[in-house]
């Protein structure tokens, strides 16, 4: 719980929000640690339990009265036991005849304001009710990943979704984007300024010691204004050591900038995999957090802003990644077809916009309604025609070589054969060569399949001698499952032939909201109409749905190729699903934390939910989780796009 | 603790030096007698810092043995007139450390030798009472300094970082006792133990200076080493602990002497420059350590007077050292 800090904007863990102290505090930030060691920030540190000036300043603050009160505005750190990573259970004496020492007016009681607790990594009681959470010894956690991964995970659990969470002493430049991807939202420049003491140059990129540095990368004042570091070295001492302070320090601070910005646009995940690279242990922090998916699945937005770059091996283990993988799997039903066939990705997307897949399509042309056609690509897995649309499905980008690596080829098999194991065809073709086919192979072998390939001997997919053999691999096939099946069931495939669009609505709204639910939600009498609309920029021409061929609109495409609901649309999902439960007032344009009273868990921030109240109906876009939404006392929760009164 | 095997009748070391008397400079002979050892380590409550318990027979001591290595000890005497200083891995007025035979025969050859002018005995405060130290009077007539190390004026600090066992109070309650029979008191401070900050524990020790001056007659400041076998050893391998930087201790040194420019304030840089001792960049190790021994006799702060460029990084470890939350700032 708190009432000073409140998050704004989300990406992953990583957040933006603002701490309301007598100065507001943009985080994440850099905090000033010369005005926290003077107490003259918004932050005052009661400091440690063994330091008599602090517990003195405590006591004559007290009684003060001319010296502002750290009630006003001021968020106190408690006094706590300054204790290294190793040591948090070593001074217990068994005789302890005093008890420590004790801070009266400093206590939780005493303190109207915002309060600040110091957690040791080793501690496992976490006192509730903080606005700010420091890391005890934080600096220790530097080149030790997975402690600085299992600390901040640890304390994030144990703790509110909107508290904020202070890392002293270890941030540089190289290591901050990591840092706030973790979910920390304060550091400070000490390690910084200690750094500059030291004689080393801080970057982006690392550090060097400035006795080892021919040339200033970098054109901030200090480097400007010393010239070339041989110059900077023969200035004495304390000159030197201060502004190499300064320059470490305006790096820290421009890099904060860089980071915020990249949650702002959705894309510090492409950053920190980028960053990550400068040192081996920076690298291992990203993949043991990748280990713990629960935590990202839980924090990842449903879609970003921006492009989906995969361009390393992480990459794969996205959330985005699995995510949509995952919800194949569980989510997808593919339409009721013998024949499936496997194309492969191309660089435009939506695939269907493609020249290759224009190719494929006009080779089809004619079978189309009675086979099913899946997209098989790095490293989304498999992409069924009908999400082709669907984020992060036309969002993302990867460096096409041609070549896969063996972690690519293992991912994209899995993903195939677990469709083609939940998902068994009569015939599968694939159209597909290289390294596409290396995945088929692979299935074919684990799981007992015979997989008939279509493409010539040239291995070009685009080739008129493939796209001939697709065309017949599919006649071939489509003549054997007619011969089968009786004519009685023929009205079957014509209906579906005729309303692809309804289908793949429906498989969208399967993708967001559950398997089933795209069926109840878009009845057979339901009318499709394409067109621009307002929410659909990305994926080409959008289109609207409406109840039937004179009813109201149930739902909308948006730019991320899902569906943005109407009320009449959120009252056909069945019920408790991407609900959010709110106390008895009408919200207008947004619901806040504190109105929620439950949400579905498994509402992710940018899902699309239908809030219930009492008293009111809405729908609109969720801005934090479901489990965020009912942990947090401040915020925006859900981002209404209508919502109605109810009438008792 | 693994105990070594020693000869019984000889002991620990001792070593000729100088010491700083209020009267001048003097040669001095310094003693340390292997004993049953502290009975502090023996319940399993040995200070943080303290390796003497190495050092410690592990077994009762015969009066016969202890006073075979007090004499060995002293045909190491200086020439001429001197103090001697007698230190055990304990305390030389607890009686399992010291029997009653052996204090009052190690005491009485020290007042019957002519160039004995002073001598100091170290104890915990529990043995500094009225019945010890009247006992060691009847025996021993001539200048006596009873050297207590009380470490820190702080309670906390004593308790939790150095697991000492006592409070100030008890310290005060000796320094009266040994006050009333005419003895003198020197406390040992320690600078830096584990768990503090640099800043921490400077303010700590001229704090504890100001506290103790009231009580006591001259004060010895020992910069805290990692030693064999202790609970900081190990906070030291694992990176939990830095030694104290010499230029605390100057700091303390000149803090502390301009608060109480009467009172004799030395310090012994055991140690110094190497990694488990008190150091700074490693260039300016020897010079620092020259400057505190000097201070030590001459008590003249100009000679505290040292330079080099590791003081600015010194100076923003203490500023910065509170805001790591408990990470040492290893450099």
């Amino acid at each position: 719980m708190t009432r000073y800090f409140e998050i704004t904007e989300r990406d992953c863990a990583a957040r933006i929000g603002r701490l309301m102290l007598d100065q507001r505090i943009a985080t994440p930030a850099v905090i000033s640690s010369v005005l926290l060691r003077q107490n003259r920030g918004s932050i005052i540190d009661s400091g440690c339990v063994w330091d008599d000036r602090a517990i003195a300043h405590a006591h004559t603050r007290d009684h003060d009265r001319d010296r502002p009160h750290p009630a006003h505005g001021k968020l106190l750190i408690l006094p706590h036991r300054s204790l290294p990573l190793h040591a948090y259970t070593a001074p217990e004496p068994t005789d302890r005849r005093v008890s420590p020492p004790q801070l009266p007016q400093f206590h939780n009681n005493h303190h109207e304001g915002a309060l600040g607790e110091v957690i040791h990594p080793a501690q496992t009681d976490v006192p509730d009710r903080r606005d700010l959470y420091v890391i005890g010894a934080a600096a220790m956690l530097e080149d030790r990943a997975r402690l600085l991964v299992d600390t901040v995970l640890k304390l994030k659990r144990n703790t509110q979704p909107d508290t904020a969470i202070y890392a002293p002493g270890i941030a540089t430049p190289e290591n901050l984007s990591l840092l706030v991807y973790l979910g920390i939202d304060l550091v400070d420049d000490t390690a910084a300024i200690l750094k500059g003491y030291q004689g080393v140059y801080l970057t982006r990129e690392g550090e060097k010691s400035i006795d080892r540095l021919r040339e200033f990368p970098c054109a901030c004042a200090v480097c400007t204004k010393s010239g070339t570091p041989e110059e900077l070295r023969r200035l004495e001492g304390h000159t030197r050591f201060r502004l190499l302070a300064e320059h470490n320090t305006t790096k820290l601070g421009e890099e904060m900038r860089v980071v915020r910005e990249c949650i702002r646009d959705g894309r510090l995940r492409e950053y920190v995999e980028k960053q990550c690279r400068s040192r081996p242990y920076l690298t291992a922090v990203l993949r043991l957090l990748d280990c713990e998916h629960t935590y990202l699945e839980e924090r990842t937005p449903m879609v970003r802003k921006g492009t989906l770059i995969a361009n390393t091996a992480e990459s794969q283990n996205r959330v985005e990644v699995t995510r949509f993988a995952e919800r194949v799997i569980s989510r997808f039903t593919p339409p009721d077809a013998d024949t499936l066939v496997i194309l492969p990705c191309s660089a435009r997307k939506p695939y269907s916009l493609s020249k290759s897949h224009a190719g494929f399509i006009d080779a089809l042309r004619g079978y189309r309604s009675q086979i099913h056609e899946v997209v098989l690509t790095s490293p989304l897995g498999v992409v069924p025609r009908e999400l082709e649309r669907t984020y992060p499905a036309a969002h993302y980008d990867i460096a096409v070589t041609g070549e896969w690596s063996m972690d690519e080829t293992a991912w994209v098999a899995a993903c195939l054969g677990r469709y083609l194991r939940r998902h068994p065809y009569r015939t599968v073709i694939a159209h597909l060569s290289g390294g596409f086919a290396d995945v088929c192979k692979i299935v074919e072998r684990d799981l007992g399949i015979e997989i008939v390939y279509s493409v010539s001997a040239t291995g070009d997919p685009t080739s008129a001698e493939s796209l001939d053999c697709l065309r017949e691999s599919v006649a071939a096939a489509i003549d054997v499952s007619s011969e089968r099946s009786t004519s009685s069931e023929s009205s079957e495939p014509r209906r579906r032939k005729r309303k692809p669009g309804l289908a793949m609505a429906r498989a969208i709204a399967d993708y967001q909201f559950g398997r089933g639910v795209g069926a109840e939600l878009i009845t057979e009498s339901a009318q499709m109409r394409s067109g621009r609309s307002r929410r659909s920029s990305r994926s080409g021409v959008g289109f609207r749905i409406f109840a039937d061929r004179n009813g109201k609109e149930i739902a909308s495409s948006t730019r991320y190729g899902t569906l943005a609901l109407t009320l009449e649309g959120a009252a056909r999902i069945p019920p408790r699903i991407y609900r959010v439960s709110i106390d008895d007032f009408i919200p207008k344009s947004s619901v806040l934390a504190p109105g929620v009273i439950a949400a579905d868990p498994q509402i992710r921030p940018m899902d699309e939910v239908i809030v219930e109240g009492n008293l009111a109906f809405g729908v609109g876009q969720a801005i934090m989780s479901g489990p965020e939404m009912v942990g947090s006392e401040r915020g925006v929760a859900v981002d209404l796009r209508a919502v109605r009164k109810l009438s008792h | 603790m693994e105990k070594r095997q020693h000869p019984p009748n000889k002991p620990v070391a001792a070593w000729k030096s100088f010491d700083r008397l209020k009267e001048g400079v003097i040669p001095s002979l310094t003693i340390i007698l292997r004993t049953y050892g502290c009975y502090r380590s023996r319940i399993g409550q040995e200070c943080t810092i303290c390796g003497f318990a190495r050092d410690s027979a592990g077994v009762p001591l015969s009066p016969e043995d202890l006073v075979a290595q007090f004499e060995n000890a002293m045909t190491r005497r200086p020439d001429g007139e001197f103090m001697v200083k007698i230190f055990t891995s304990g305390s030389f007025t607890d009686t399992r450390e010291i029997p009653l035979d052996a204090r009052s025969r190690i005491l009485g050859e020290l007042d019957s030798d002519s160039d004995v002018k002073k001598v100091l005995i170290e104890s915990r405060p529990e043995f500094v009472t009225q019945k010890t130290v009247s006992d060691c009077r009847q025996t021993f007539c001539k200048k006596l300094e009873i050297a207590i190390g009380v470490e820190t004026s702080s309670d906390a600090i004593r308790l939790d970082c150095i697991n000492k066992g006592f409070l100030f109070s008890d310290f005060i309650r000796a320094s009266r006792v040994a006050h009333r029979f005419d003895s003198s008191v020197k406390a040992y401070l320690l600078l830096k133990p584990p768990f503090l900050s640099e800043g921490v524990a400077i303010r700590d020790i001229v704090k504890s200076v100001r506290d103790v001056s009231k009580y006591v007659e001259a004060v010895s400041i020992n910069l805290c080493n990692v030693q064999k076998g202790t609970v900081l050893e190990k906070l030291y391998r694992r990176g939990d602990y830095r030694p104290p930087w010499l230029w605390s201790a100057i700091d303390v040194l000149r803090r502390a002497k301009a608060e109480n420019p009467d009172l004799i304030i030395t310090s012994d840089p055991v140690g110094a420059g190497g990694k488990r001792g008190p150091h700074n960049c490693g260039r300016c190790d020897r010079d620092a350590a020259g400057a505190i021994d000097r201070f030590s006799l001459s008590q003249d702060v100009d000679d505290l007077y040292i330079e080099c460029d590791c003081q600015e990084l010194w100076q923003k470890v203490v500023e910065l050292g509170d805001l790591t939350y408990g990470a040492p700032i290893v450099v």
